[in-house]
C-alpha cells in the first residue's frame, strides 16, 4: 500500500479531466434542422429548439418550441450566426430531424449533410425529408394537440412509417445508398396545408441526391411493396364496383397482410430487362356491398389488374424522374459489371420493366 | 531469467497471442484494406491470415530448437555475443517504436472521438500507467488478466452484428474483380494489423506445455483472429459502399453502430470505444513488456519490471512526436520495412543458421 498512495493521490485528481465537459445548463439543444434556399442562393438554416414553460398549477410543464433562423454560405456558417443570436451553446447531438425545402433539394442534399457526418458529437440517427415549399415554414406551425413541433412531425413520419407510405430510415443508412452510383433514395415528402399543420403527403423521389419528383401516398405505398420494404400496415382503397344508388359501396378497402416479392434483372445484348413479381395476401377490411366470398373470384382478378396497372405507373414515375429506388444499378455493379461499364447518368430511364401484382384476398374480417 | 512463478498454460497462450494480434488497428483495418481492394478486402484479409500462419510455422520452428530459450537468449547464442547484442537493442528499439506509434494512434482516435479538448499526454500518461501496472507483475498476472477481458471481444462482435440489419449483401460483388496482385496489396495492409504474434518468441520458454501443444495453441489464436478480423472487414464492406463510402470513414466499425441508439444508450459508438480501450491496452502492454524485456537482458538483469518507467517515458516522447495524419503515414513508411525485417526475415535466418550452425539447446532432463 506504501507505494501506491501517490499513485492513488494522483489519479483521483488527474481521472476527472474537465477539458471535455458539456454542461446540459448551457446548452440549447436542438430538435429540428432545416435547410432552404434564399433566393440570393445562399442558405437558410433553421432550427427549432425547445422551450419549458413551467406549468401554472399543473403537475406537467410545457414543452413549447421556437424557431430560429439565419443565412450563410455552409450550415456551420450559418449556425455560428444562430449562435449569436441565442443565449447558450447550440448542441445538435440531439436532432432528430432534418428537413429540406424542395429548391434546396433540387440543388443536391449531400453537400449540407457534410457537417452531420464529420462531427463525432452529431447523431446519425436522424431521419431526412423534403417539404414542399420552404421547410423552414414548416417549423413555424403550431399545432393544436401537440405543442412541440419536433414530436409532432416526428409522430406524423412514424406512423405514416407503420403504414408504409415512408420507409424506415436514418441518414445513417441513408448515407451508403446516396454515394453509391447504382442506387438512388426516396425520402419522406412533407407539406404544410391550410390549417398549418403538417402532413406527409408522399414521397421525394431522388436523382443523384437531387429532388426530381415525387409520389402521391398511395402510390408511395406500392413503391415499398415493390421495394420489398412493407412497413406494419399497407392499406389501400380501390373502386371496384357501380352503383348508382350508395357511391361507398364502389369500393373496397384493404390492408396487405403477407407478401412475396421477387426481383430478377437480366441482361440481353446491352439492355437491361428488369421483372418484379409482386405476391399480396391481402385482408379486407372494408366493403360496403358486402359478401365478399361472393365475390371474391372477380375481386382477386380485378385488384390484381389495378394494382399491375398502379404499378406501371409508379415505375413510369421513377424512370421519368430518373429514380433508381430499387438499387437495380448495384445489381448490374454486382453481377453485370460489363454492361454497367457502359452505362451512362440515364441508365435507369432505359430499362426495361415488366411488372405483375398478384393480389389474393385470405382474410375478410368478421362478417362475409 | 527463468522464475517458477512466472509460468502461464497453454490455454493461456492462446489468450495472449489473440490479445497482443488484435489491437488498436481493429478500427481503422477494414477501411485500409477497402481502400486497396475494394469489395474484395475480405479476402485479403484471409491471406494475410495464412501468411500469418506460414511465419508462425517458421517462429514455432526456430523455438523448438531451444525449447528454454527466449529469442532474446537465442540472439547471442547463435551470433556471438556483440552481435547478438546489437540485434537485442535493435528489438528493443523496434518494439518501442511499434509500441509508441500505437499509443499515438490510440490517442488520435480518443482524440477525434471522445475528448477533442482533452490534451493527448493525459490520455497517454493514463494509457502507459495503467499498462506499466498490468505487465510489472509478471507474465502469470499478464496472461490471467488477458484472459479475463477476452470476453469483450464477444460484445465487439455482438455490438457489430446488430448493424448488419441494415446491411447491403450485394456490395461484396462481384467477387474477385480485382487483381491478385491488388488483392495482395490489400493483404499487406491487414498483415501489418495481424501482428503480435511475435510475442511467441519470448514467451514460449513460460509455457507449461510441449511444442506440439505450443503450435496449436498459437494456430488456434492466429485462427481465431483472422477470423475475426475477416468478420469486420466483410461487416463494414456490407455496410459501406466499398468503392467511395468506406474511404471517406476511417473508423468503419466505429461509425457504422453511431447510428443506432438502444433504449438506454445513446452514442453507442463511445460505449464501443470504451470497450476497444481495454483491447488496446493489451497490446500496449505487450510491445511494453517486449521492450522492457530487451533492456533487461542487454544488461543481464533478471527483473524487466525496473525498466518499464524509464521504456514508458520513451513510449510517451515517442508517441507525442506525430501530430497528424501525414506524420502517420511517415511513421508508417519507415516502419513498414522493419516490420519484414524483425518479424520475417530475421526469425527466418535464425532458423536457417539454427540448422547450419546445428546448435541445438542440449536439453538437461533432469
Amino acid at each position: 500500500m506504501k507505494g501506491k498512495k501517490p499513485i492513488l493521490v494522483f489519479l483521483c485528481l488527474f481521472l476527472t479531466g474537465c477539458w471535455d465537459q458539456h454542461l446540459m445548463k448551457n446548452a440549447v439543444l436542438v430538435q429540428i434542422l432545416s435547410f432552404d434556399l434564399t433566393p440570393k442562393e445562399e442558405l437558410l438554416l433553421g432550427v427549432s429548439i425547445p422551450i419549458i414553460e413551467e406549468s401554472s398549477g399543473g403537475p406537467q410543464a410545457m414543452v413549447k418550441s421556437e424557431t430560429f433562423s439565419a443565412s450563410g454560405h455552409t450550415p456551420r456558417d450559418s449556425r455560428l450566426k444562430i449562435d449569436r443570436e441565442i443565449a447558450g451553446i447550440l448542441d445538435t447531438s440531439k436532432n432528430k430531424l432534418i428537413l429540406f425545402g424542395e429548391r434546396m433539394a433540387g440543388t443536391g442534399i449531400y453537400p449540407s449533410l457534410d457537417v452531420i457526418w464529420r462531427d463525432p458529437r452529431n447523431s446519425l440517427g436522424a431521419t431526412l425529408g423534403v417539404v414542399e415549399g420552404e421547410a423552414v415554414d414548416l417549423l413555424g406551425i403550431k399545432p393544436k394537440h401537440e405543442t412541440n413541433v419536433s414530436e409532432y412531425i416526428q409522430d406524423a413520419l412514424t406512423s405514416a412509417e407503420e403504414n408504409s407510405v415512408i420507409p424506415s430510415q436514418t441518414i445513417q443508412t441513408l448515407a451508403s445508398e446516396m454515394i453509391d452510383p447504382g442506387e438512388d433514395t426516396v425520402l419522406p415528402f412533407l407539406k404544410m396545408n391550410k390549417k398549418k399543420s403538417a402532413v406527409v403527403v408522399g414521397l421525394a423521389l431522388m436523382d443523384d441526391n437531387k429532388y426530381s419528383g415525387n409520389l402521391p401516398p398511395q402510390e408511395s405505398t406500392l413503391l415499398l411493396l415493390l421495394e420489398n420494404k412493407k412497413g406494419k400496415n399497407a392499406r389501400f382503397t380501390k373502386k371496384v364496383n357501380n352503383d348508382e344508388q350508395h357511391v361507398v359501396n364502389d369500393y373496397i378497402s384493404f390492408n396487405v397482410q403477407d407478401m412475396k416479392r421477387k426481383l430478377k434483372v437480366q441482361v440481353k445484348d446491352r439492355e437491361v430487362f428488369v421483372s418484379i413479381n409482386l405476391d399480396l395476401k391481402i385482408s379486407v377490411e372494408e366493403y360496403p356491398k358486402g359478401d365478399v366470398p361472393k365475390d371474391i373470384e372477380r375481386l382477386n382478378k380485378l385488384l390484381s389488374k389495378e394494382l399491375t396497372e398502379d404499378a406501371k405507373q409508379v415505375i413510369t414515375k421513377l424512370q421519368k424522374a430518373n429514380c433508381d429506388a430499387f438499387g437495380i444499378g448495384r445489381r448490374l455493379i454486382a453481377f453485370h459489371p460489363k454492361t454497367w461499364e457502359v452505362h451512362d447518368k440515364d441508365y435507369f430511364k432505359n430499362i426495361k420493366f415488366n411488372t405483375i401484382v398478384k393480389a389474393e384476398i385470405i382474410k375478410h374480417g368478421i362478417v362475409r | 531469467m527463468k522464475l517458477t512463478a512466472n509460468k502461464i498454460t497453454n490455454k493461456q497462450l492462446v489468450f495472449m497471442i489473440i490479445q497482443a494480434q488484435i489491437g488498436v488497428g481493429i478500427l481503422s483495418l477494414p477501411h485500409d484494406v477497402a481502400l486497396i481492394a475494394k469489395q474484395d478486402a475480405w479476402i485479403s484479409t484471409i491471406i494475410a491470415g495464412v501468411f500469418s500462419q506460414a511465419i508462425i510455422f517458421v517462429i514455432w520452428g526456430l523455438c523448438r530448437r531451444f525449447p528454454d530459450l527466449s529469442l532474446y537468449q537465442i540472439l547471442p547464442k547463435l551470433l556471438g555475443r556483440v552481435f547478438g547484442k546489437i540485434l537485442i537493442l535493435s528489438y528493443s528499439l523496434y518494439f518501442m517504436v511499434t509500441g509508441s506509434l500505437v499509443l499515438a494512434r490510440y490517442s488520435d482516435i480518443i482524440d477525434k472521438w471522445i475528448l477533442p479538448l482533452t490534451p493527448n499526454w493525459i490520455t497517454m500518461l493514463l494509457m502507459l500507467l495503467t499498462c506499466i501496472y498490468i505487465v510489472s507483475e509478471g507474465l502469470t498476472s499478464i496472461a490471467r488478466f488477458y484472459v479475463l477481458v477476452s470476453p469483450i471481444l464477444i460484445v465487439l462482435v455482438a455490438l457489430i452484428s446488430y448493424a448488419m440489419k441494415d446491411a447491403n449483401l450485394l456490395y461484396l460483388f462481384p467477387i474477385g474483380e480485382h487483381s491478385i496482385s491488388t488483392i495482395l496489396k490489400g493483404s499487406k495492409e491487414a498483415a501489418f494489423s495481424m501482428l503480435g504474434f511475435e510475442l511467441f518468441l519470448f514467451i514460449h520458454p513460460f509455457v507449461q506445455s510441449s511444442g506440439k501443444e505450443k503450435l496449436v495453441a498459437i494456430t488456434t489464436a492466429n485462427m481465431f483472429v483472422t477470423i475475426f478480423y475477416t468478420f469486420m472487414v466483410i461487416a463494414s464492406l456490407i455496410f459501406f459502399e466499398p468503392n467511395m463510402d468506406i474511404a471517406l470513414t476511417p473508423e468503419p466499425l466505429l461509425y457504422m453502430i453511431k447510428a443506432y441508439s438502444f433504449q438506454v444508450l445513446e452514442r453507442t459508438d463511445l460505449f464501443f470505444l470504451s470497450l476497444w480501450l481495454v483491447i488496446v491496452a493489451t497490446s500496449i502492454a505487450n510491445w511494453l513488456l517486449l521492450s522492457s524485456m530487451g533492456l533487461a537482458s542487454l544488461v543481464r538483469k533478471k527483473h524487466y519490471a525496473r525498466f518499464l518507467p524509464f521504456v514508458a517515458g520513451i513510449y510517451l516522447v515517442l508517441a507525442l512526436i506525430p501530430d497528424q495524419g501525414k506524420d502517420f503515414e511517415r511513421f508508417n513508411q519507415i516502419l513498414g520495412p522493419s516490420h519484414y525485417i524483425f518479424i520475417v526475415i530475421i526469425p527466418v535466418l535464425l532458423f536457417i543458421l539454427s540448422f547450419i550452425l546445428t546448435k541445438k539447446e542440449v536439453v538437461n532432463k533432469a
